[in-house]
């Protein structure tokens, strides 16, 4: 069981004796076995509530106990210890360049002195969990996000954890890649039963995969609750807000007849200018010749993605 | 064409630098890395955060780097003297060889630890790594291929140095093209010694590009 009990944080800015607080006055219990979503805008405080529970950061008041241990209290020692029970992935991975796939799923191994024998073999163990066993031997500068991601949670997974968190572990993938990933910690909570912790923006990932989600805003729990319950009735205004995104969310295939003279470089501003992802399907695009039709695969909200359209395609004349 | 070139003593000049370039790298490598890890680490906010040892070991690398270095070999002939009892040959040239290539190389084995993301020193962390086991499986390794390049480097700028080391008494080829070669009004002999340390600085620069290469995993 993890428990928080009137936690706050606040970070001393580098320069000036300004404070920042990062968390106010946070009370929250998540149960063992339970997956436990916290979603939240950018700078709501979410990995700093994640990095309170492996230690990481320590609270300015309040308690933080993790199967009864009062983690804020532990010497180094027993932190240690502590920590090699609490898995953790990260967007973006943070493997070792120079280890192979299989030396970086037993660096955690080597921590806690196993023999060599018994780790190649947790090791083979691991790599067959997360279908990386071809792959054995690359390096990570050869692998995908994905597969990367699958070592990442190898790794967290070697001393057999009682809790995994994840800082928004998925947030770095294509939305393929990401129900893969989000499948594996299916199977994964299924087989161990470990407690899952996962930081994200989307509610999709929250929909698919959580039983609680937490909605924070400027350091505080806004909005807390199972997730049918959460997602059928909104209270808070932020929550509503993540909810609409994710409902006029659209993900739509467009064959355009493209305006003469359109770059590869326009296509990078398009996106930003009407915050879609984009990603060409079929067709290309080359400098210099006139009207190109390509398939264009949108990610967006609806009225993102038709004034993106409107802004590089020929009007067509048949509609007068 | 090479009728004034004395071969015997280019061969010992040429054993001589070998001499002290190879001990003055083995020693700059056995004291930069452990002062460019400290000046990773002691800094603010990192694994053993400690604002003296920081400071002074900035201090003592930024005021040897300062010092040119036939001055330093100046200065250091006191302390030739009081370890090894002399200030002549190539063994008493090694002193202030590590002396001024030492610091240069701390600082490039800092800089080639802190290219390394924070988050994956981190992510040792959260696995309960201690600070010895991530300064030895963490920081070394993965700066590695930098900390390589540094070496060859260093190991470059010491055959210079080693040549100017010789012209105060150190011996190898600087010495000999000096008193050989220009004192004695022999260009053959100085123009030989020359080329060979050419020679030598492509070498080393090419054995170390290959290694380096070879342990770049990114
Ligand atoms: N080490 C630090 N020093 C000072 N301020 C910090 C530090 N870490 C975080 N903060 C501040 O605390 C607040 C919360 O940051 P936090 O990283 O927890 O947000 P987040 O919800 O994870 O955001 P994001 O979605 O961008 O990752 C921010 O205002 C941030 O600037
Ligand atoms: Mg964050």
């Amino acid at each position: 069981m993890i428990q928080l009990n009137r936690v706050s944080k606040t970070y001393l800015g580098s320069k000036h004796n300004e404070e920042v607080v990062a968390l106010r006055d946070i009370s929250l219990t998540i149960e063992n076995g339970e997956i436990f979503g916290i979603v939240g805008h950018s700078g709501a405080g979410k990995s700093t509530l994640l990095r309170l529970l492996n230690g990481l950061e320590k609270p300015t008041t309040g308690s933080v106990m993790i199967q009864q241990q009062e983690i804020s209290n532990l010497d180094n020692e027993s932190l240690r210890q502590v920590r090699q029970k609490i898995g953790m992935i990260f967007q973006h991975f943070h493997l070792l360049w120079s280890r192979t796939v299989r030396e970086n799923i037993a660096f955690p191994l080597e921590i806690i002195g196993l023999p060599k024998a018994i780790r190649e073999q947790k090791v083979t163990q691991l790599l067959k969990r997360v279908g990386l066993i071809e792959r054995a031997d690359a390096y990570p500068s050869q692998l995908s996000g994905g597969e990367k991601q699958r070592v990442g949670i190898a790794r967290a997974l070697a001393n057999d954890p009682t809790v995994l968190l994840c800082d928004e572990a998925t947030s770095a993938l294509d939305p393929e890649t990401t129900q893969s990933i989000l499948q594996l910690l299916r199977e994964i909570h299924r087989d161990m039963g470990i407690t899952l912790v996962l930081i994200t923006h989307e509610m999709g990932v929250v929909r698919s995969i959580c039983d609680r989600v937490a909605v924070m805003e400027a350091g505080q729990i806004v909005e807390m609750g199972f997730v049918e319950e959460v997602f059928s009735n909104p209270k808070h205004p932020v929550t509503q807000k993540f909810l609409q995104m994710e409902m006029h969310s659209q993900d739509q295939l467009i064959s355009i007849e493209l305006k003469d003279g359109f770059e590869w470089a326009n296509l990078v501003k398009l996106a930003q200018d009407y915050r879609v992802s984009l990603e060409i399907v079929s067709g290309r695009i080359e400098a210099g010749s006139k009207r190109q039709s390509v398939v264009i695969r949108f990610i967006g909200q609806e009225a993102d993605i038709e004034k993106a359209r409107a802004a590089i395609s020929v009007p067509s004349r048949s509609r007068g | 064409m090479f009728d004034q070139v004395d071969w015997q003593q280019v061969w010992i000049a040429t054993t001589e630098t070998f001499h002290m370039v190879i001990i003055s790298t083995i020693f700059t490598a056995i004291l930069g890395i452990p002062l460019g890890v400290l000046l990773v680490i002691t800094d603010r906010g990192h694994l053993w955060e400690n604002q003296f040892i920081y400071r002074t070991v900035g201090l003592i690398v930024n005021t040897f780097r300062a010092v040119p270095f036939i001055v330093l070999v100046l200065f250091l002939f006191p302390v030739s003297k009081l370890l090894l009892g002399t200030t002549l040959g190539t063994t008493a040239a090694t002193i202030p060889l590590v002396a001024g290539a030492a610091p240069f190389y701390a600082r490039l084995v800092e800089t080639a630890i802190r290219e390394i993301d924070r988050g994956v020193i981190e992510a040792a962390q959260v696995m309960g790594a201690s600070r010895r086991f991530i300064i030895a499986k963490v920081l070394i390794p993965e700066a590695l291929p930098a900390i390589v390049s540094g070496l060859t480097v260093t190991c470059v700028s010491l055959i210079s140095f080693s040549a100017m080391a010789g012209i105060v008494g150190g011996g190898g080829l600087g010495e000999t093209a000096y008193r050989f070669g220009f004192q004695s009004f022999n260009d053959q002999m100085l123009y030989t010694c020359g080329v060979l340390l050419i020679l030598l600085v492509q070498i080393v620069q090419g054995i170390g590009d290959w290694i380096a290469r070879k342990i770049d995993k990114r």
